[in-house]
């Protein structure tokens, strides 16, 4: 048990002050910078790209919008009160992905929605096998806890096999 | 010749469809000549192919204009290498290679099986003839490739310039190698659902198949995106443009297959999903091939449009149609004879990783279909651009690349909280280590630091394995540590050729994290001797020239480079303008380093010599394209025939048989 929690423990220690550092830059940083809203709107060109990346540098609609981005937010205007121009103006097609409201929300959610349920699924079966008793074969590590040492003698077995596979 | 071309893809087609008549009417007779007969059709499909392509090659060569497809994508001043590759710029020409490389596999593979595997290979015969009679009954019917203009023009209109690149003279070959591979296995997994057959003995035949079809169109991908990278000019790689993720999406189902079907060898377990993953990689790659020819979503790559769309969807309706039926009816047959012994254990982490894998391709299918969907239920068009695709995909993953380091730690079958605890510390301690190592150094995207650590992990358990694995062998065998890891590699190709591959993995996680995360781009209109500054880099702009020849006109702009006062190098950006089609095309200037790609591009020029340079700091860009060729090396050390695999090989199948 104890092992088990400095397992968990460490592997959350990996990731938890990497998304301290994570929350703390982004406190720092203004919520729609001038990247943001190019990379929120498509460029009309039909390059396909965003504005932000549009590589067309005669391009008669990343250009103007980059300079008009840069002036509104110098006036202050936010960047989703310049989003929310473009949409009225373009419609939602100018936007890079789609916002999270009515029939959209199913873009962000079904992906997630589908990988969670099979992942609970898939943890759920695996699971019930899990619970069934092994099979008994000289392979299987001993009822009680098996030591650092049996656990290096399986994997050299398994070497072993693996070879002659 | 013309006319010889013609009568070529209709023979083919003819011998194509008796071939499945005959195949599968002589293997249910068990009238072994009608089988016999069949397969020789096969071989005479290959051959009037052959015949066809050549007509259309000799065409394309000697600027025959006649010929619609060669005045549309060809002219007598395109380059030697380009008029070759004009033969799949274009749609006809690109259905046709296509089929050539099918009929191509269908002989390999029947040459390869004509004396073994007899009862399943009427049937793959029949299932790969049969995909590629749709593909010459398009080439026949719905787009004949050696159609005339009522008129001969002076000069053809030239291939897209776009096209005109080293890159795009390899990347639809090995893309389409990568496709149609994987309709190999594919005609295994139906033939070995119509015969009952269904032990691993058709998962050990196509083994190799589907390992080149992954690496095809691994390498595919790859040269798609060195492609956008130089001659795209927008300083990236990969857009999630719905053509890019048409060739993804196989790639993450077939990776997906590669590992679950370790456990269905091991543990005859997920016989249903391994049968799924192949049919739905197979539908992926047909799927493909709609979007690219459809012109239904939209997109830069759509280089060959047309109204092919509804018969590639039909055929896709039919084909999921017909596998799914055959998988229902031998669904009983499919159950697992073994039972998953533990949670923790590395079953399991294939299982997670196959969730991931399939999970990406979903959400990835889903955003590349949803501006259709939200288009049909609410008349109001939508995009689903990278922002949506980086969002969705990236938790997942990264997610990924930590089971990357998960899979070699827990031993197979059963393992225990105490052991994992055990032999997590230490990779685990070494990730956390890297990522701290990471934040010194300036890091503070938590997407950025993740992958470094998790991919420290990766790369310390993979050496762990190499090391604990020649020290085994060291004990049974005796000998040197060099020794010992070669023989280790030689007697398990296929295991450690996979831990070199997810080193690739590994580097091109690295390279596009960092690319992604810590770009550098700068826009400068410049006058000649002008001095500009973009991240560690000094550019001065010496000159500007043109030439001309008859294909094409170049302005270039020279930049001499410059770091802490020292010149290391001179960059020639280029603006182009081909003729025909009269279309400017940008020439990427690069410099290219481990450490990162100073990318310029040349944007416009004015009479007075101003210059407007966009300029790129791309930061271990070169890692993505390195992890390319560790890749290759992996994939060879694991599918590379040796003396003792083949050995191995045959002792299996003589037990097989013997068995039977």
């Amino acid at each position: 048990m104890k092992l088990r929690f400095l397992l968990v423990a460490s592997t959350l220690a990996l990731a938890l002050p990497l998304a301290g550092f994570e929350s703390a830059a982004q406190a720092t940083t203004p919520p729609l910078a001038k990247s943001d809203v190019e990379e929120a709107l498509t460029c009309q060109c039909g390059c396909g790209l965003t504005v932000a990346a549009c590589n067309h540098l005669e391009c008669s609609f990343a250009i103007p919008v980059r300079k008009d981005v840069d002036e509104s937010l110098a006036k202050g205007e936010t960047g989703e009160q310049i989003l929310d121009r473009y949409k009225k103006e373009y419609g939602e097609k100018v936007l890079s992905s789609p916002i999270a409201e009515g029939f959209n929300i199913l873009a962000w959610v079904a992906p997630y929605f589908a990988i969670f349920t099979s992942g609970l699924l898939m943890f759920v079966f695996l699971r019930r096998r899990a619970m069934q008793p092994p099979p008994a074969t000289g392979r299987e590590p001993a009822a009680s806890a098996p030591t650092h040492s049996d656990e290096r003698l399986a994997r050299l077995r398994d070497e072993v096999e693996d070879m002659e596979r | 010749m013309i006319e010889i071309g013609n009568l070529a893809l209709y023979l083919a087609l003819a011998t194509c469809l008796y071939a499945i008549f005959a195949t599968v009417y002589g293997a249910q007779r068990n009238n072994a000549p009608f089988v016999t007969s069949g397969e020789r059709a096969a071989y005479a499909t290959w051959g009037l192919v052959i015949i066809a392509v050549g007509v259309m090659s000799h065409a394309l060569l000697t600027s025959d204009f006649r010929i619609k497809y060669v005045a549309e994508y060809s002219s007598t001043t395109l380059p030697l290498r380009y008029k070759i590759t004009s033969l799949w710029g274009g749609m006809e020409g690109s259905l046709m290679f296509w089929a050539l490389i099918l009929t191509s596999f269908i002989a390999l593979v029947q040459y390869q099986n004509r004396n073994r595997n007899r009862a399943l290979m009427p049937y793959v015969t029949a299932t790969t003839c049969t995909v590629a009679a749709f593909f010459l009954s398009l080439l026949v019917f719905l787009t004949p490739p050696f159609a005339l203009l009522p008129y001969v023009p002076a000069e053809g209109t030239d291939l897209n310039p776009l096209l005109q690149n080293y890159w795009m003279q390899i990347h639809p070959p090995s893309l389409y190698l990568g496709y149609v591979s994987w309709t190999i296995p594919f005609g295994f997994a139906i033939a070995a659902l119509v015969t009952g057959r269904l032990d691993d003995l058709w998962i050990r035949t196509s083994r190799r198949w589907c390992l080149m079809a992954w690496f095809f169109l691994s390498l595919g991908n790859l040269f798609g995106a060195r492609w956008a990278y130089e001659v795209l000019g927008w300083g990236g790689y990969w857009a999630w443009d719905p053509v890019e993720n048409a060739a993804f999406m196989p790639w993450l189902t077939g990776t997906a297959y590669l590992h679950s079907v370790m456990i269905q060898e091991r543990k005859d377990m997920l016989k249903v999903w391994n049968m799924s993953l192949i049919i739905i990689t197979f539908g992926l790659t047909i799927f493909g091939t709609f979007l690219t020819r459809s012109g239904v979503i939209s997109s830069v790559h759509s280089f060959t449009q047309s109204g092919l769309g509804p018969y590639f969807l039909t055929f896709l309706g039919a084909v999921l149609a017909v596998s799914s039926a055959l998988l229902v009816w031998r669904l009983d047959s499919l159950r697992p004879r073994h039972k998953l012994d533990s949670l923790l254990s590395r079953e399991s982490a294939f299982l997670f990783n196959n969730l991931l894998l399939v999970g990406i391709a979903f959400a990835t299918l889903w955003g590349t279909i949803f501006p259709v969907l939200s288009e049909a239920v609410r008349g109001i068009k939508i995009t689903v651009g990278p922002p949506f695709f980086n969002r969705v995909n990236a938790p997942l993953a990264i997610g990924l690349l930590f089971l990357m380091g998960v899979g070699p730690l827990i031993a197979w079958r059963r393992s225990s909280w105490n052991n994992l605890a055990s032999v997590f510390l230490v990779p685990v301690s070494f990730g956390m280590i890297a990522g701290l190592v990471g934040f010194a150094a300036g890091m503070r995207s938590l997407s950025a630091l993740l992958v470094v650590s998790f991919s420290a992990f990766v790369l310390f358990t993979v050496a762990s394995e190499f090391h604990n694995g020649a020290r085994a062998r060291m004990a049974m065998v005796g000998g040197g540590y060099v020794n010992a890891l070669r023989g280790l590699m030689r007697k398990n190709q296929r295991r450690y050729g996979g831990y070199i591959i997810h080193v690739g993995i590994v580097f091109m996680f690295l390279g596009v994290t960092m690319s992604s995360v810590y770009r550098v781009e700068q826009m400068n209109t410049v006058k000649r001797g002008d001095e500009f500054t973009v991240g560690e880099y000094m550019l001065r702009y010496v000159d500007a020239g043109n030439s001309e020849d008859e294909h094409v006109a170049t302005l270039s702009a020279t930049l001499d480079v410059f770091v802490d006062g020292q010149q290391i190098t001179t960059l020639r950006p280029e603006k182009r303008f081909y003729k025909r089609p009269e279309q400017p095309a940008t020439e990427v200037a690069m410099r290219s380093t481990m450490k990162n790609d100073l990318y310029v591009i040349l944007g416009s020029f004015e009479s007075d010599g101003t210059a407007t340079f966009q300029t790129y700091v791309n930061p271990l860009v070169w890692w993505l394209w390195f992890g390319g060729v560790v890749l290759i090396l992996g994939t060879a050390v694991a599918a590379f025939p040796t003396r003792h695999s083949i050995e191995r090989e045959r002792a299996r199948e003589h037990a097989a048989e013997t068995l039977r």
